[in-house]
């Protein structure tokens, strides 16, 4: 189980949660979870091919993920998930 | 009399009330809303919504503009690729919606259109609850080698015919004018006539770059296109086209409306090139004998020092009330056909739509 942690820019599409917890070993299988809990969140932060959006970041630990392309960054048990809004607006 | 006004910053509604006209607080304020429309069968209105930084959405507002609510946007399923330019070519990547440029009403109670780039059109069936990619197009799509322009592979205009929406004119940026008379089953090219000065076949089967199309409130066989190489009539559904502004000072643009057949009325910019008001100033052009003449409207409108230019889905007319809006967020509406122009709302966002409410 991973602790995610949303931008607040993203409450108004969360219902208004800004923290949650969800399962998945990589972080395109947390996204399904998180899909589950909040209807068409997946969405918002990936295309329906899988990658990231181009103005969206995620972090695992404080890292950000390496595979934009198909999330396939693993989870680690315990672990806290931030997903951003990037900085690309100068 | 209602407007909707999609514009980077939000979407609008404008009201005309006995003391004129009235804007509304914004909905979605912040989000890019490239269309909305409002669906005369059961008065929900959509808004097609592009954000910067969480991709295209789609919402409904069952309750007249009072509240919206996201709607599962359309997806392109698995297997779906398109040529995408790369530094070393053109490589094949998973198609996704890039953004959504258009919704229609469909040939049945609940069903939908919706246009995207990169020129995929999806329907429902389902009062927009789910939407399935239309297999028969995306085909056609990949066959004739739709290309992308500045703005991606647009499609941009559905056009179902009123009394028979079974038959649909579609315009695509840059494929062209298509016309499927079986609900979507077959599609044919309808771009004879039709320039396309960016290209060494200078009038290709398709590939023409129409930047906005148009039919005639009261004959479905005629259509007006505003193209990227000029302004085209068609009085035989699309099968033939004639320019008809060949002399070039007013005949690029993005926009186009028509009332009867006879009348259209477009927004002139300078040069492909430039993309600003001509000469410092905002004209309409309106014509009543289907091409032949045409008016220059400038009652109303700022005549120096302007630069707004009015994007493909910011200008539309119904029963004498014209109305579009521009680049530097400026509403205009006309009440008698364009003869004179009131700004009802000077200070918007930029203007990605206007649709009157039907």
């Amino acid at each position: 189980m991973a602790k995610v942690v949303f931008t607040a820019n993203l409450k108004a599409y969360t219902g208004g949660i800004t923290e949650t917890e969800a399962d998945g070993e990589r972080v395109c299988d947390l996204l399904i979870a998180l899909d589950q809990k909040i209807p068409r969140i997946a969405h918002y932060v990936a295309d329906e091919a899988g990658a990231l959006r181009q103005h969206v970041n995620v972090f695992v630990n404080g890292a950000m993920v390496r595979d934009k392309k198909s999330l396939t960054d693993p989870v680690p048990s315990g672990a806290t998930v931030h997903i951003m809004q990037a900085l690309s607006g100068g | 009399m209602r407007i909707l006004v999609g514009t980077r910053k939000g979407l609008f509604r404008l009201e005309r009330l006995r003391d004129g006209w009235h804007v509304s607080a914004p909905k979605f304020l912040g989000v890019p809303v490239l269309n909305a429309m409002r669906d005369g069968r059961d008065g929900a209105l959509w808004a097609c919504l592009g954000h910067g930084h969480w991709g295209p959405k789609l919402a409904v507002s069952r309750d007249d503009f009072d509240t919206f609510t996201d709607v599962d946007c359309p997806k392109f399923p698995d297997g779906c690729e398109i040529d995408t330019d790369t530094p070393w070519g053109k490589e094949k990547t998973k198609a996704t919606v890039k953004a959504l440029y258009t919704i229609v009403p469909a040939d049945r109670d609940g069903s939908f259109w919706i246009g995207t780039d990169p020129g995929g059109m999806f329907r429902s069936d389902d009062g927009g609850e789910t939407w399935a990619l239309h297999e028969p197009l995306w085909k056609i799509r990949n066959e004739h080698g739709w290309f992308a322009g500045g703005g991606g592979t647009m499609l941009h205009a559905i056009l179902p015919q009123p009394d028979r929406p079974e038959r649909i004119h579609i315009g695509i940026s840059c494929a062209g004018t298509y016309e499927s008379k079986d609900g979507g089953a077959t599609w044919e090219p309808r771009n004879q006539g039709v320039i396309a000065d960016f290209l060494p076949d200078k009038y290709p089967e398709v590939g023409q770059d129409v930047h906005m199309l148009a039919r005639a409130q009261d004959d479905p066989d005629v259509l007006w296109q505003q193209n990227h190489c000029g302004n085209y009539r068609s009085t035989d559904g699309g099968l033939t086209w004639t320019d008809m502004m060949p002399d070039g000072r007013f005949d690029i643009g993005f926009g186009v409306a028509m009332g009867g057949k006879q009348t259209a009325w477009t927004v002139p910019m300078e040069s492909d090139e430039k993309r600003v008001a001509l000469d410092g100033a905002l004209v309409v052009m309106r014509t009543d004998d289907g091409g032949e003449t045409w008016q220059e409207l400038r009652s109303g409108l700022p005549q120096k020092d302007c630069y707004d230019i009015v994007y493909r889905h910011a200008l539309d007319a119904q029963d004498g009330l014209v109305a579009f809006g521009t680049t530097c967020g400026r509403v205009f509406v006309s009440e008698d056909r364009g003869d004179s122009w009131t700004a009802v709302a000077p200070h918007l966002p930029m203007v990605n739509s206007v649709t009157i409410e039907r």
